[in-house]
This record gives structure tokens, C-alpha cells and sequence, in this order.
């Protein structure tokens, strides 16, 4: 008798049947020999139905599998007793075991606590955010260090925990307000592509944690402003050196609008100085309704990289802008739906949804390319486009698909 | 000028970096110029609609265009 509260190992769990290995070549005599051997009555498995059938409800005491050499039987002690005698003898058994109790391993439906999610859909963990884990941003050496990332925006929340040892560059461009975000739109994008290894409260959520944060503020507290505002902005971002400008802004255009050439050209100089600007391409759409609006402006210059937005499972969100063939296309796509960044004290932290926040995952990614492969410009833009990851979704809502850190 | 003159629309210009005289040029033209952005090569101020074609003509000049206004939702809005 196994004593438990010693934890000796119990055997395995049997089912009370016997298993009988017979030599291959005798498979066909395996019914007279369980007979003559043990008074075990036996089927050839042949002759079962098709329907299946325990041995307890057969007139047979068991089944000889022909195919596999094994009987399956009911013996009691004395008959395994004489089969076990058989083997040790000239008979053509091989082996007599216990039939064990096997179970089907479960399957888990979440991965242990420690393991990082591997493919969508991708969740929130105590770690990162999801749009961190779906861009690899999380698992990069790089941080973006050295790198200057300008964010054209309602300003940042310098009061905010997570800042407090970034020292970020602020600058007004809006007449009448002090640089401080009033709204939260400038502090959530700032998070999510400058924001902070360590975190005040949460999971961490911002990509290039170690770059040079230059925030502009060229929205005001109400959420408006217009191109002269941004433009200033993006004249001083080039200015001060800094060699991402990302821009989660825009107005929506009628299709077949021609692009803005004052933007081009800007665009197109700051790509020739080394700076790349990414933009949100805009949330238009309705595609719970089949309605695409095509990207807005100024994400639709060619020389503007133009930023989608993805859910967690990988799908196109679904307010997210489209290509227009003829005159703005959707370059690339980002993490954007129900994502975790900064917010204005006191609320500190808020998830919410936009090409708005797919952009500052792509910003803040360049700025890890710049650092890891010292790329700048139009090689940068290279970059990003030749590592990100191809989709199984339409190019003209997805660009050339989701975003990767190196 | 008379009262019933449309307002000045605010506008962007896009300059030749080298051009010496385009401030100067744009000034003539009717634009009262706000600021000059020497990195992107920006002039930004204020015309007449009807003054946007002289605008356009004078040396050095690429590109004129009406400032658009631009938006995001109010903070509380879950889609930004």
C-alpha cells in the first residue's frame, strides 16, 4: 500500500485491460493461442463493425489488432498470470503490460505569463502595449538615442511622470498659447513615439524611449490650427536638426484632389537634408458602412509618408483613409486602434483609436532605424519600407503593410 | 482700397532658397509678408484672393497656396 502523504510517485493509471505483443509473424494464430494459453476468447479486429465498440459489451473477452501485432483483452489475475508465463516459454508472445490510461494533452488557450505574444491578435500586457509587441518595437535593441524626433502637435503635458527625465524641446507656434498641451491629442503622440522605458503606472507604451524629444505646437488647445502654423513648425524641427518629424494631423480632400506642392517641395527638402516626415493618413473612412476616403492632406505628398491604421488582430481599422491612385497613397501601417499612451495630468494614461496614433508607432520606429543602421532621409524611408512586414490586405489600404523595428 | 474687397486669405509660399529678392518681390505683389522660414524655404503671410496670380509671377517664386485649417476631434472623442 503507497503511502501519499510521503509523495511516493504513484504508477501510471491503468484501465484494467491487458495489452499482448505478439511476434509480427504471428498474428494470425494470436486468437487460438490466447485461447489455448489463457481461455481468452478473441476477435480478429477485422472483424468489428465499422461502429465502435468497448470489449466490455462484446461476447469476446478482447481484440487482436492484426495491423499492430497487439491484443487488447479482459484477463483476470490467473490468465495474466499464464500469458506472462508465455513469454518467459517457445509461445509467440513478446510482452504482456497493463493497457495504461492515456489523456489528451491540454491545450492552453494562453501562453504562460512570461512568454511575449507571438502573432495577433496582440494584447495589452503588464509589459508593453500591444502596438509595441505587433511592431517588434519591444524586442529591439534600439531606443532611438542620439536621435531628434520632432512631434507637430497640441504640445506635450511637461508635468507629466513619465517625461520628467526626457527634458523635451517646446515651442508655440500657436499665437496667444504657451507650448503646454491643453488638449492631450500632443502628449498621447509624443508618448507613444518618445514615451519612456520606465513608467509611472502601466504597461510601457512609447517606441524610441531614449530619443531627443522636440514637441511644436502647432494645434491649439481646441484641436485647430492651419498650414502656416505647421509649416513654421516644420521649418523649425529642420532648424533644430532634428531628423524625424511626425505629424498626426491633416484636413480631409475630395478625390482626385491634386496634392499640395508647397508641401511637396518642403517635404521633399527635408527628405534631401536627412529628415523624414511621417503623417497620419487619416480616419475619413467608414468601412463598416464599405465608405473609403481617400488620404487626406498633407499625408497624400509623395515625399510625406503616409500612415494607416491596424487593430490588434491585424485588420484595417475601420475608419482608416485609403489610397487614391491618382493623386495620394497610403505608404505604410501602424498599430492604431484602442492605443495606450500619456494623457494630460491628472488623468496621466488613455487608450484611444486614429491614424493619429498608428503615425507616432512609425515615427518613433525611424528613429530606431536612424540609430541602429545610421540612416537618414529618403535611405530611411528605404528602411522602413524594405523591413515591414507584407500583409495579407489590399496595398491601397495598408501601404506596403506594418511597420517593423530593426 | 474699397469696403467691398474680399479679406486677405492667409497664404504659404514656396521660394527658390537662392533667390535674392523674392521677399521684396512678394511685398510689391501685394502679400504682406508674416515670416520667412529659411529651412523650408517658406514665405507665409497674407493676400488678396485676387492678388494670389501676381503672386505666382514673381521671380523666385514656386508655389502659392491658401492656408488650410486643419482639425482633430475634441479630447474627449475615443477616434482621433
Amino acid at each position: 500500500m503507497q503511502d501519499e502523504s510521503q509523495g511516493t510517485p504513484r504508477g501510471p493509471e491503468t484501465t484494467g485491460r491487458t495489452l499482448v505483443l505478439f511476434t509480427r509473424n504471428a498474428t494470425a494464430q494470436a486468437p487460438d493461442m490466447l485461447q489455448q494459453t489463457a481461455g481468452i476468447s478473441a476477435l480478429m479486429s477485422p472483424e468489428l463493425g465499422a461502429e465502435p465498440v468497448a470489449i466490455k459489451d462484446m461476447a469476446e473477452d478482447g481484440v487482436v489488432y492484426q495491423e499492430l501485432g497487439v491484443a487488447v483483452v479482459d484477463a483476470d489475475p490467473d490468465q495474466v498470470q499464464a500469458l506472462e508465463t508465455a513469454v518467459a516459454g517457445e509461445q509467440p508472445v513478446l510482452a504482456v503490460e497493463a493497457e495504461r490510461v492515456v489523456y489528451a494533452i491540454e491545450t492552453s488557450e494562453e501562453a504562460p505569463p512570461d512568454a511575449p505574444p507571438t502573432a495577433a491578435p496582440w494584447p495589452d500586457t503588464e509589459i508593453g502595449t500591444w502596438g509595441l509587441y505587433a511592431t517588434g518595437a519591444l524586442a529591439s535593441s534600439a531606443s532611438g538615442a542620439g536621435i531628434d524626433v520632432a512631434i507637430l502637435d497640441t504640445g506635450l503635458d511637461e508635468r507629466h511622470p513619465d517625461f520628467a527625465t526626457r527634458n523635451p524641446e517646446l515651442r508655440s507656434f500657436v499665437p496667444g498659447e504657451e507650448a503646454r498641451d491643453g488638449h492631450g491629442h500632443g502628449t498621447h503622440c509624443a508618448g507613444t513615439s518618445c514615451g519612456s522605458r520606465m513608467v509611472f503606472e502601466g504597461p510601457r507604451y512609447g517606441v524610441a524611449t531614449d530619443a531627443n524629444i522636440h514637441c511644436g505646437k502647432v494645434l491649439g488647445d481646441s484641436g485647430r490650427g492651419g498650414d502656416q502654423g505647421i509649416i513654421a513648425g516644420i521649418d523649425w524641427a529642420l532648424a533644430s536638426g532634428c531628423d524625424v518629424i511626425s505629424m498626426s494631423l491633416g484636413s480631409p480632400v475630395a478625390w482626385n484632389t491634386p496634392h499640395s506642392q508647397v508641401y511637396e517641395t518642403v517635404a521633399r527638402r527635408a527628405l534631401d537634408r536627412g529628415t523624414l516626415i511621417v503623417a497620419a493618413a487619416g480616419n475619413e473612412s467608414d468601412r463598416r458602412n464599405d465608405r473609403v476616403n481617400p488620404v487626406g492632406h498633407p499625408a497624400n505628398c509623395p515625399s510625406i509618408m503616409a500612415v494607416a491604421a491596424l487593430d490588434n488582430a491585424e485588420k484595417i481599422a475601420w475608419f482608416s483613409c485609403g489610397s487614391d491612385p491618382k493623386s495620394g497613397q497610403v505608404d505604410i501601417a501602424g498599430p492604431g486602434v484602442n492605443v495606450r499612451s500619456s494623457w494630460p495630468i491628472p488623468d496621466r494614461y488613455k487608450a484611444i483609436s486614429g491614424t493619429s496614433m498608428a503615425t507616432p508607432h512609425v515615427a518613433g520606429i525611424a528613429a530606431l532605424y536612424a540609430e541602429a543602421k545610421g540612416v537618414r532621409g529618403l535611405d530611411l524611408w528605404a528602411a522602413l519600407i524594405q523591413q515591414a512586414r507584407r500583409m495579407d490586405l489590399p496595398s491601397l489600404d495598408v501601404g506596403i503593410g506594418l511597420v517593423q523595428a530593426p | 482700397m474699397t469696403s467691398d474687397q474680399p479679406p486677405a486669405i492667409d497664404v504659404v509660399v514656396t521660394i527658390d532658397p537662392d533667390a535674392v529678392s523674392v521677399v521684396t518681390g512678394l511685398r510689391e505683389a501685394g502679400m504682406q509678408v508674416r515670416e520667412t522660414l529659411t529651412s523650408a524655404g517658406v514665405v507665409t503671410g497674407s493676400a488678396a484672393p485676387d492678388a494670389l496670380a501676381a503672386l505666382r509671377a514673381v521671380d523666385g517664386v514656386q508655389a502659392v497656396e491658401p492656408s488650410r485649417d486643419v482639425s482633430i476631434p475634441p479630447p474627449e472623442a475615443p477616434l482621433q
